[in-house]
């Protein structure tokens, strides 16, 4: 099976959900401050929150937005929440996983398979890596928080 | 009459013939049912008439018996002559008409029954006529008629009852015949009713199934055939049949009634779309041979439109013509889609895993004549360039003139690394580190810079290091095989490059020229000298790999013209590049690379800092030559007037100066216009 490397687009697509839901949702966008390649398979990026998504079907491997517990209290008051538990929290990266679910579904495809998105804690470790490709970093930046979107796909040519 | 024709040899034949017969026993009965009641019509008259007799020969018997008592009596007997007269000619129209039926009737009995009627009456007749001779009729005529009437009348009634019952009983058998026929005929219409029932209802019936068969065998098909089946008409307006699997295949659902060339057009290109009507209209014309026309048709393997990058979709579209009925021609297509993205993948990837093995022969063998020390060691150096670029961008503060300082660092070092692969022959290198400038020249050219333009940087900086990857794994296999090799001359790989390696250097460094020239249709030769100069720190050995491919392709591309217009400056038409690396008495390395080409023509660099904008016009002017000409070694200038492979990124003497500092040697530039140009590298003692 060959895959190809990763172009922009490929990347993009998942910034841009996460752009746009920071941006319905507290009327304020989350901004890219970069973006470079992470070293090895380990997931150094794993973060207090993590909304994962799982890939298959033509298309191998992960995408994980790993969020500070600030960064999503301050997200959770912005939208008038009064509670700021860890469950409400693990509901914002539920849902920004199911938007990049969502916006990857309509660049890639109907022959992209989807796991059902999920939201995990830092305690839950990260699953195993099933990409070979080099896995891209993306910090975005909302208010004066960082949160960090990580992209190792592997595209079947 | 063709529809007659058609019905009288088609399958309702037996139908037609079934319904005329049906029509003409019917008209049978009703002209009988007519026959019928004219012959009880005619047989009531007679009847009638028989009865009448009866009457009139009472009425004759009465008037001559009053006429005999008036007579008697003197009394006037007008009125009985009258009357006699009105009945015996009464009688003889009634006897005449019994007569004429009997006669009509042919019956034996009846006209023995007249016969002796009209007998019986003359004699009476003529003994009334006789009574009305005169006014006053003389007693013998009375008497005479009385006798007859007395004793004929009883038998004339009696004739006339006989006669009556008889044509009685010849209406009655006639009536019976009559009915029988008509009851038959009546049965034989029913029958015949009863046949186109049932041979209608059979028929209706096994059409019915033949029909529902038909019909589930063609829904069979339509749910079980692999292509995506459906019919259009003449305009492209779509059928309503279609066969299941046409709404897996094609994107969007294909209502009856919509135009499917609209809706094609929405999916193609609009090239395609011109070709692909005019095929069509092709396909339709008569006189043309669809086997003739089967290879130009454009749809045969289209790619289709689809939303996002979504992996493209390639379907196989083939036409047939619907042929109606005789003499009516095309009347439509039927259309056949078939999804043949898996097949255009399948033969990507076997096209892809042979180009991918043909680079990798190619990689081998451009490898194979090097060092494979080199190599290494430019895999090493490149992949740290591309770290250190990697950890810049990781690094790099949110602010627009950082991400352009490091887009431009960038771009410096992916030209380095270009110019260095270009020099050891790595194409695939060279070419991705094109490629991937060609994306960093687009951002540098961006007003503003903003986070999301550096994931195209990250996302080239992979590209580079998955080439590089492929390098190191054929530099592993050979390394691999030349293991017992190298065991047996370990000495030697270990040792650090000396002049050997300087040699080797400009070995490439001349090969690279003159590909170069070659690739510009430049005629070059290429002189090289390097007298003794003792060991050689590694930062001249890192100019060298790094900065010298810069200088060369510099010479090449922008110093030395072609040989018509060398021959026009009444120059040799074969240009001249030397490189020089020498050592002076005061220890100094120096590395010179001189071209006898066009020179530095200040004048046109002035120009070009303008107009590309590097700089204001003022500016520019205000400008001495001398800073004019430094401004080579500043990103992005450039002479040429298009960017290539060789040239026009403005990159070059950027590389060479930071190299320069980044080593520690003085840069010098001497130029003179259409005689030559030199820059040299001073590296003093340590």
């Amino acid at each position: 099976m060959n895959y190809r490397a990763l172009n922009h687009e490929d990347i993009e697509v998942f910034s841009e959900a996460i752009s746009a839901f920071f941006l319905n949702m507290t009327h304020e966008p989350a901004v890219v401050r970069t973006a470079y390649l992470l070293d090895g398979t380990a997931s150094p990026l794993w973060g207090d929150f993590n909304g994962v998504i799982d890939v298959s079907g033509g298309f191998r491997g992960s995408i994980t937005f790993s969020a500070p517990h600030g960064m999503l209290s301050q997200v959770l008051q912005a939208i008038g929440e009064r509670e700021h538990s860890v469950d409400r929290c693990l509901d914002v990266v539920g849902e920004i996983a199911n938007m990049m679910s969502g916006r990857a579904r309509r660049h890639f495809g109907e022959e992209l398979a989807i796991s059902p998105p999920s939201a995990r804690l830092r305690t839950v470790p990260p699953a195993a890596a099933r990409a070979t490709g080099v896995p891209f970093a993306i910090p975005l930046r909302w208010h004066a928080h960082e949160a960090n979107l990580v992209v190792h796909l592997d595209i079947r040519r | 009459m063709p529809l007659l024709h058609t019905l009288l040899r088609g399958k309702y034949r037996v139908l037609v013939f079934a319904v005329a017969a049906f029509f003409l026993v019917s008209v049978g009965v009703y002209t009988l049912n007519y026959v019928l009641l004219q012959s009880v019509e005619r047989d009531a008259k007679s009847i009638n008439e028989g009865g009448k007799l009866r009457g009139y020969s009472q009425q004759l018997a009465k008037a001559v018996l009053t006429l005999s008592h008036e007579s008697a009596a003197g009394e006037p007997v007008q009125t009985s002559q009258a009357q006699i007269s009105e009945a015996y000619q009464a009688f003889d129209l009634a006897l005449a008409e019994v007569q004429a039926f009997a006669a009509a009737s042919q019956d034996g009995p009846a006209l023995e029954l007249a016969d002796k009627l009209d007998r019986q009456w003359q004699p009476l007749r003529d003994a009334a006529i006789a009574v009305l001779a005169s006014a006053t009729p003389d007693r013998d005529a009375i008497d005479s008629a009385v006798t007859l009437s007395n004793t004929r009348n009883v038998r004339l009634l009696q004739l006339a009852d006989d006669l009556t019952h008889e044509q009685e009983r010849l209406a009655g058998d006639r009536t019976r015949s009559m009915r029988v026929l008509q009851s038959g005929a009546i049965a034989v219409a029913l029958l015949m009713f009863a046949f186109i029932v049932v041979h209608v209802a059979r028929r209706l019936s096994r059409s019915d199934r033949e029909a529902g068969q038909a019909r589930r065998e063609t829904t069979d098909i339509l749910r079980t055939v692999r292509e995506g089946l459906f019919l259009i008409d003449r305009n492209g307006t779509i059928g309503t049949q279609r066969s299941e699997h046409l709404a897996r295949v094609f994107p969007h659902p294909l209502a009856p009634g919509e135009n499917f060339l609209v809706t094609l057009a929405a999916l193609v290109t609009p090239d395609t779309m011109d070709s692909a009507r005019q095929y069509i209209g092709l396909l339709l014309n008569e006189r043309v041979k669809p086997a003739l026309l089967a290879d130009l048709n454009p749809l045969q393997r289209v790619q289709l439109a689809q939303p996002g990058g979504s992996r493209p979709k390639y379907l196989s579209f083939s036409f047939q013509p619907v042929r109606g009925d005789v003499g009516t021609g095309i009347t439509g297509m039927l259309v056949a889609v078939a999804d043949v993205s898996q097949e255009v993948r399948l033969e990507r990837e076997l096209a892809d895993a042979e180009e991918r093995a043909r680079s990798e022969v190619a990689l081998l063998l451009d490898v194979l004549d090097k060092d494979p020390a080199d190599v290494r060691r430019f895999i090493d150096d490149a992949r740290a360039k591309l770290d250190g670029l990697n950890a810049a961008l990781r690094d790099v503060a949110p602010d627009a003139g950082a991400y352009l300082t490091t887009v431009t660092k960038v771009f410096r070092e992916v030209h380095s690394i270009k110019g260095e692969a270009a020099a050891l022959a790595i194409g695939a290198v060279a070419t991705q580190a094109h490629r991937f400038e060609d994306e960093l020249g687009a951002l540098r050219q961006r007003r503003t810079l903003t986070g999301n333009d550096l994931i195209p940087v990250a996302t080239g900086i992979g590209h580079m290091l998955q080439e590089l990857a492929k390098i190191d794994t054929v530099i592993s296999r050979l390394a691999a095989f030349a293991q017992p090799a190298a065991d047996a001359g370990a000495r030697g790989s270990e040792m650090p490059p000396g002049e050997d390696g300087v040699l080797q250097s400009m070995q490439r460094i001349q090969r690279l020229a003159l590909a170069v020239a070659a690739d510009l249709d430049k005629k070059l030769r290429v002189e090289t000298s390097i007298p003794h100069v003792g060991e050689i720190p590694e930062p001249v050995h890192r100019l060298l790999r790094e900065g010298l491919p810069q200088l060369v392709r510099n010479a090449v591309v922008h110093g030395i013209e072609a040989a018509a217009e060398r021959r026009r400056a009444g120059k040799h038409e074969e240009g001249r590049l030397r490189i020089e690396l020498a050592r002076s008495e005061d220890g100094s390395l120096e590395l010179s690379v001189t071209d006898d080409g066009r020179g530095i023509d200040v004048h046109a660099l002035r120009r070009r800092l303008t107009e590309d904008g590097h700089r204001p016009a003022e500016q520019v002017a205000a400008m001495s030559d001398r800073d004019v000409v430094a401004t080579l070694f500043a990103p992005g200038v450039s002479t040429a007037a298009t960017v290539s492979e060789h040239a026009g990124r403005g990159m070059g003497l950027d590389v060479v100066g930071a190299l320069a500092r980044e080593t520690g040697a003085r840069l010098k530039l001497a130029s003179t216009p259409r005689a030559y140009t030199r820059f040299t590298l001073q590296w003093s003692p340590a």
